[in-house]
């Protein structure tokens, strides 16, 4: 009896021994890339981040001086200034937006909605510096759309590019109209996946549609919620194509976000990257407690269900 | 009796807002289209026109005859580079995926670990060190800056893998006991069945490698291999204001895209939802 067994196992040992040669094959270019073009970049900017260092001059260690500075350099904190002030505009805003639009789409027949879906999904392809030219020819000056029909109307004409609040206004229109159609379909997909004995258990209660929104649909959707907001987050942190099309962060900095900072930084000559690098890290641990806290709440809350 | 028509009423009137926001949704993309095809003094004239007075292809020759920013040139390199980036992104991320769906190995939760941290590295973090990588690689103004930085992606490997874990096991049994070594089984069953997800992520690379703009534009200057959206940006800022020619390049540069939206709508919208719901 012992033989065979014996046998077997040794035969088992030497597969499992070629399957982990094949595993390691098969994972080695990725392993290799995300190696070279994420972790190594990653790894040399938090060395780097200690060095007041340029691309032409020499490098010198300064310890924590880097960190010290770009807290409290006035265009990096205008940066991250801007940018939290875009995502209180424009993350609720457009939950909300894609949200309604999904509700509204939901309770219509399924192949019209279906059309409408596609249709106010095709923005989603089109690359932010096109969508950024767009609306620049929408909002311009004088012969532009906004402004045309404002004219025709008998109001004001309105410098949307060089003026603090418009400036913001005409940044934040493009970003919503491009995430517009992902979003509806994404809480589209979400309401369909709402059990509809639900619904029917909540009808024989007596509850009003607004009572069943309240009370099931929104905490059905509330995963949805967490993970559009967290990805929302970290995306309106580094935007960067719609901002630099339409005002390259003017009028005086007020719609310079993150992203452009360092862009800016990096094709000028003389600044200190060490400082740039520095700051970017500090947005990057910003991410990742966000990160963090939002799926220790999640999985809190599975394991709750499960 | 009542309630019927006041329902009928209220559906109506949601597919109305419904087709009013699919339409202001569509507008932005048809005022460029339309704007493509008017001369200098009607792009932007008053009172406005919704159509050219005289539907003019001059702003389409003006652009594709430049030599400063050829266009059609970046056109086809962006084709050529996303196409390959498409195949190898694929190929990498699933061996790597169906590695770690199927095969035990030493280390595999480490290097799950390791792959999926990197899809929390923002890319604003990596921006100027990846410049020093590629710089230090020699890499800079060749095509080779543009295609390997964006082939593996933690993601990819994340959505692969979990669409291999729901492969039934038995297909995959039947073909090792006929022999077939674990590279025939990813090539013959595993890739076969998985056309749909390729669709997905295929159209996801390929619309990221043709949308991209700040890469390509902080690492090539030589305008022969130039990408399209820096092309385009280039465009913009020599033209200023003169939003017909501008118009007729950004008309050509959402062509592709949307040709393949086109194409593999369902699977797209389908994706999308997929990769959300994670």
């Amino acid at each position: 009896m012992n033989r065979p067994t014996g046998a077997r196992a040794r035969r088992y040992t030497k597969m499992q021994k070629r399957d982990m040669r094949t595993a390691y094959l098969m994972l080695l270019p990725a392993v290799a890339l995300l190696t070279v073009f994420v972790v190594a970049p990653l790894v040399m900017a938090i060395s780097k981040s200690f060095y007041d260092w340029n691309f032409y001059g020499n490098s010198t260690f300064v310890g924590l001086e880097n960190f010290r500075v770009i807290v409290v350099n006035k265009s990096f904190r205008r940066a991250v200034l801007n940018a939290l002030k875009f995502v209180a505009v424009l993350v609720p805003l457009q939950i909300v937006l894609q949200f309604a639009f999904a509700h509204l789409l939901k309770s219509l027949s399924v192949r019209f909605s279906n059309a409408i879906k596609t249709a106010v999904y095709i923005p989603g392809i089109i690359a932010g510096i096109v969508a950024g030219i767009i609306f620049m020819f929408i909002f311009e000056y004088k012969g532009g759309l906004i402004n045309q029909m404002l004219t025709s109307m008998g109001l004001s004409r309105i410098a949307f590019l060089n003026n603090g609040f418009w400036a913001m206004f005409s940044i934040v229109v493009p970003t919503i109209w491009l995430g517009f159609g992902g979003g509806t379909i994404l809480n589209y997909a979400g309401l369909i996946s709402v059990p509809a004995e639900y619904y029917e258990a909540a009808s024989i209660d007596g509850a009003g549609a607004f009572r069943k929104l309240i009370s099931i649909t929104l905490p059905q959707m509330k995963n949805i919620f967490v993970l559009q907001c967290i990805s929302m987050v970290t995306g309106t942190l580094q935007m960067f194509e719609v901002p630099m099309m339409m005002t390259n962060g003017g009028p005086r900095e007020s719609t310079l976000t993150p992203m452009l900072y360092i862009y800016n930084n990096f094709k000028s000559t003389g600044v200190n990257m060490g400082r740039t690098i520095a700051g970017a890290l500090l947005i990057m641990i910003f991410i990742a407690i966000l990160n963090s806290f939002v799926f220790t709440v999640i999985r809190s809350e599975r394991s709750i269900d499960g | 009796m009542k309630t019927k028509p006041l329902a009928k009423l209220r559906y109506c009137i949601g597919c109305l807002v419904a087709l009013a926001v699919a339409a202001v949704s569509l507008f932005p993309l048809l005022w460029m289209f339309l704007a493509s095809f008017k001369n200098k003094q009607e792009v932007l004239a008053t009172p406005l026109r919704m159509l050219p007075k005289q539907w003019i292809s001059t702003n389409y020759e003006a652009v594709l005859v430049s030599t400063k920013n050829p266009l059609f040139h970046a056109m086809l390199m962006t084709f050529i580079v996303a196409v390959l980036g498409v195949i190898f992104s694929l190929l990498v991320n699933m061996m790597a995926a169906y590695a770690f769906a199927r095969l035990d190995f030493f280390g595999k939760r480490l290097l799950w670990v390791y792959c999926l941290i990197t899809m929390y590295v923002p890319g604003l973090t990596i921006l100027i060190t990846s410049y020093l990588v590629v710089h230090s690689l020699n890499m800079i103004n060749t095509v080779w800056v543009l295609l390997v930085p964006g082939i593996a992606g933690g993601y990819n490997i994340f959505f692969f893998r979990q669409f291999f874990l729901n492969i039934p096991s038995s297909l995959e049994d039947a073909a090792r006991i006929d022999g077939c070594g674990r590279f025939r089984i990813f090539w013959t069953v595993f890739l076969p069945l998985s056309v749909t997800p390729m669709v997905v992520q295929g159209a996801g690379i390929f619309i990221g490698y043709w949308n991209s703009f700040m890469w390509p534009s902080i690492t090539v200057t030589d305008k022969s291999i130039q990408q399209v959206m820096p092309i385009i940006r280039s465009f913009q800022t020599d033209y200023g204001t003169e939003y017909g020619r501008i118009m007729a390049a950004t008309c050509l540069a959402v062509i592709p895209p949307i040709a393949l939206f086109a194409v593999f709508q369902k699977h797209i919208v389908k994706g999308f939802v997929l990769s959300g719901l994670k």
